[in-house]
């Protein structure tokens, strides 16, 4: 009934994936689903092993506890060095991680994993279901603000029946928990280390202990962090490479120049202008994906102030859906990269409600809404202003183009640009702002990112909430509804309904559905872009880089 | 001279009093805190209340400023609230990159002066070679670093390969011994280039002024008639007397070395104090910004302490009772 479409566009491509889909297909049939990531393993002993990939980011992380925060830059770096009780595959579906299966029962109540028996601490202590416990229980329900915000409510218990089985109890059913227990979402940390410590300031975070695929060796501030591969991983033989190196390159066109150069292979976002740049070049590859460490399945969303005139009128609103021209937007703020939105979900998700139309811009028919809504063009043909407050790195294009479209109905957007520090706090903690905009982000399932912009319990002074300040005790019970129920094919025609009646009451306008291109090396095989965990399986021809 | 640079010492000691205090009033005015920079969603207003409370940020301003200033008189600059480790050392170990940084420009930015003295020289010798010369520092003067910095990327890293363009050494790993000099000064080339040569051009327009100026005068004009060879009546005569200019300029131009450190080091991702100072102030680390304020004001006072000091050693005209 849903169509998902894979983000990631050039793995296809990828020549090891090719030899190796008929080997999967075989293996995938061959195994129970839980083992297939053994088989992936033993399908690749040709492998190139060895190597040091060098990653560069735009941003440095302030630690590497990725428990405390769903910081992007933290993430980035921290997923290759933890890992969650599941996985997501391409499609954003749940794979066995440190839990190698799972059960569900009391009609969505209970949770039980049972976990890998052969995972240690990158200080050699056993991973036990105790880790899971604390984790949950002192670190991610206190300070992970998407895991507190979604769990804390509904969780009854995290029970330990022995030291390989955990299981979560609910007050209610809970769907989306699989989806929510990824490396990004739910990162499990050692007990043995944290126990009795404060985890904001622990000194461990800026030394990292963990279980996953790269373990922490050194972090030069402000040049690079560098992880060593963790030779006792539980999937070995992965991961290839012998380091990581995450190197920290602020200035965005530099980076690109960095990867056509050698200096690094890996360039985690490549912004428009430089996209242009990399497009054509030999020996680098460009990859496309909605999903990334710092935010998945993200849209660029206006957010108006609906609690004030004008915004306030569901006309108003209207007409200024129908002025904004979405393609154009596309082509010239984002370069091609990324589509216009069609309403509130990604349409690369299984979640999003195909029947949504376009949203196709219409000038005249708004400057008839407004006629009607009884906001008359003055002398000057000026109808009425809007502040428009937003960050100037990442929106100021945008603002100036917004400006010129609203400007032909008459609406003059006065621009009022800060640093992403002073938005935040104007427009989701002061509401002083008629006309906000935000990059909000789905995550792997609507009750983590889309919910939270909807549901009237999120009209709270806190960062990428309910910011516009939205109301419908319909649309908040189909959310509520939804994550209550169990089967997937029930929950997606519940956010159906929910889509439409959003569609309907325009309480945000959605713009581009936003895609990150990532440049790496033709040296460089195996990512998976689409995951946190992104170098496990990555290889490198090490013969053609410069050192 | 003495009781000079004691006094100047004492104006800088209260000149960093009142740094102080204004920029942590000004820092704390700015809109925004740093708990929306390290935790960019808050799950409830619980949590954000948790947070601000454990930065200490829910206390009164004056309150706030009152703790600061008292773990400044016992020599403490605070913690870092982004990283959670002392000031001091998170300002120490960018130091060095800073310095090497600011010190291969300065090096650069000094040949100014010589070159300056001897288009000076050629001014009225050979004209035409003197304007483009002239000509060439007029464009260095106006070329902005972070515009300069790209262009030599685009030259000698994307298009000639000849040097590496970002960090302080090589991503993949630090080579030991010898190689690991090369290998740092093959990555400061490039920056240390951008950050000087608008003052490289910036010292050769002011000499080259001064000294033809001076080329003109009578006790110039009495050298040449005793017979000093023309090479030391530039040197030892009319250089030697223009020198306080260009120094008196360098010492003036702190703002240009701080602001040019910031973008260089963003854009070539050396890892040195400009590009902390830029990331401080995003995330609103108050403390952290405060500490690389003093340094600033610090170094800035103490140079142009230096560039008096020298300029009266210079000329004994200008005398500090």
């Amino acid at each position: 009934m849903f169509e998902c479409r894979a983000p990631v566009t050039a793995l296809k491509d990828h020549p090891r994936m090719k030899s190796r889909s008929s080997v999967l297909v075989l293996a995938v049939a061959a195994l129970l689903l839980w083992r297939a990531d053994f088989a992936a393993a033993q399908i690749a002993p040709e492998v190139r092993r060895g190597g040091v990939l060098a990653v560069a980011t735009l941003n440095e992380p302030p630690h590497l506890n990725p428990a405390i925060t769903t910081s992007g830059p933290v993430h980035t770096v921290t997923a290759s060095i933890f890992n969650g009780l599941v996985g997501l595959d391409e499609r954003a579906n749940p794979i066995p991680e440190l839990a190698e299966r799972w059960q569900i029962s009391d009609g969505g109540k209970t949770y039980s994993f049972s976990l890998r028996k052969d995972v240690r601490w990158h200080d050699g202590a056993p991973f036990t279901a105790a880790d899971v416990k604390f984790t949950f229980e002192e670190i991610l329900l206190k300070h992970h603000a998407r895991t507190r915000a979604g769990l804390e409510a509904n969780l009854a218990a995290i029970e330990v029946p022995d030291p390989h089985t955990v299981v979560f109890r609910f007050k209610q059913p809970y769907a989306p928990l699989l989806r929510r227990l990824d490396v990004i979402e739910a990162p499990i940390l050692p007990r043995h280390l944290y126990q009795g410590k404060d985890p904001l300031t622990d000194p461990l975070n800026a030394r990292p202990v963990g279980s996953g695929p790269f373990r922490f060796d050194k972090w030069q501030r402000g040049d690079s962090i560098v992880l060593a591969r963790n030779p006792d991983y539980f999937r070995a033989p992965r991961p290839y490479l012998d380091q990581l190196v995450f190197r920290t390159l602020p200035n965005a066109p530099a980076a690109a120049i960095a990867v056509e150069t050698q200096e690094v292979d890996f360039l985690d976002t490549v912004r428009g202008p430089e996209q242009l740049r990399l497009r054509d070049k030999k020996g680098i590859t460009l990859t496309r994906s909605a999903a990334g460490a710092g935010g998945s399945y993200c849209i660029n969303t206006l957010i108006p102030n609906l609690r004030q005139r004008p915004l306030n009128d569901i006309r108003v609103r209207e007409a200024i859906n129908l002025v904004i021209d979405r393609r154009f937007i596309v082509e010239r703020v984002h370069f091609g990269v990324g589509k216009p939105a069609r309403g509130p979900i990604q349409s690369s998700l299984v979640w999003f409600d195909r029947a949504l139309p376009e949203m196709e811009p219409n000038a005249e028919r708004a400057a008839q809404i407004l006629n009607d809504a009884g906001h008359a063009a003055d002398r000057s043909g000026t109808r009425f202003k809007l502040r428009f407050v937003y960050a100037q790195a990442g929106f100021g294009v945008l603002a100036e183009v917004l400006k010129e479209q609203l400007r032909r109905v008459g609406i003059e957007l006065v621009l009022e640009p800060a640093d992403f520090n002073a938005v935040v706090e104007r427009v989701f903690i002061k509401s002083d702002f008629d006309l906000g905009v935000a990059s909000y982000c789905n995550g792997p399932d609507p009750d983590i990112g889309v919910k939270r912009v909807y549901h009237s319990a999120n009209i709270l002074p806190i960062p990428f909430g309910n910011g516009a300040g939205y109301r419908n005790s319909t649309v908040d019970s189909l959310f509520d509804k939804a994550a209550q129920t169990v089967s997937d094919a029930e929950r997606q025609q519940l956010y159906a309904q929910a889509q439409q009646a959003l569609v309907r009451e325009l309480p945000y306008f959605w713009l581009v559905e936003t895609e990150v291109d990532r440049a790496y090396r033709n040296a460089v095989k195996g990512l998976r872009v689409w995951s946190g965990n992104t170098f496990e399986e990555a290889t490198i021809d090490d013969r053609s880089s410069k050192q | 001279m003495l009781r000079y640079v004691a006094r100047r010492l004492l104006l800088t000691g209260v000149l960093l009093l009142a740094v102080v205090t204004a920029g942590f009033a000004a820092v704390n005015l700015l809109p925004g805190d740093p708990i929306l920079y390290l935790y960019p969603e808050t799950g409830d207003p619980q949590h954000y209340a948790e947070l601000k409370s454990h930065f200490g940020l829910d206390r009164p301003l004056a309150q706030r400023l009152a703790t600061y200033a008292d773990g400044l008189a016992h020599g403490n600059l605070g913690r870092s609230l982004t990283q959670g480790r002392p000031v001091a050392d998170v300002i120490a170990e960018r130091i060095p990159a800073t310095l090497l940084l600011a010190g291969a420009a300065l090096l650069i930015a000094l040949s100014g002066i010589p070159l300056g003295a001897v288009l000076a020289y050629y001014a009225k010798r050979k004209p035409r070679t003197e304007r483009s010369g002239f000509l060439l520092l007029l464009i260095g003067t106006g070329l902005p670093p972070f515009l300069l910095g790209l262009l030599l990327i685009l030259v000698f890293s994307a298009g000639l390969e000849l040097l590496p363009s970002q960090g302080m050494t090589s991503a993949r790993g630090v080579a030991a011994g010898f190689a690991r000099y090369q290998d740092i000064l093959a990555h400061l080339i490039l920056p240390a280039i951008t950050l000087g040569v608008q003052p490289l051009a910036a010292l050769a327009r002011v000499t080259r002024a001064r000294v033809i100026e001076i080329l003109d005068q009578d006790f110039i004009r009495a050298a040449r008639a005793k017979g000093v060879a023309e090479r030391a009546v530039l040197l030892r005569h009319a250089l030697k007397n223009a020198l306080p200019t260009p120094i008196t300029l360098l010492a003036l131009a702190g703002g240009h070395w701080i602001g040019g450190a910031i973008v260089t080091e963003t854009v070539f991702g050396w890892p040195g104090l400009g590009r902390l100072a830029v990331e401080a102030v995003l995330a609103r680390d108050y403390p952290l910004i405060l500490g690389i304020l003093m340094l600033g004001t610090t170094a800035v006072v103490l140079a142009n302490l230096a560039a008096d000091l020298l300029a009266s050693a210079l000329d004994p005209r200008v005398r500090h009772v």
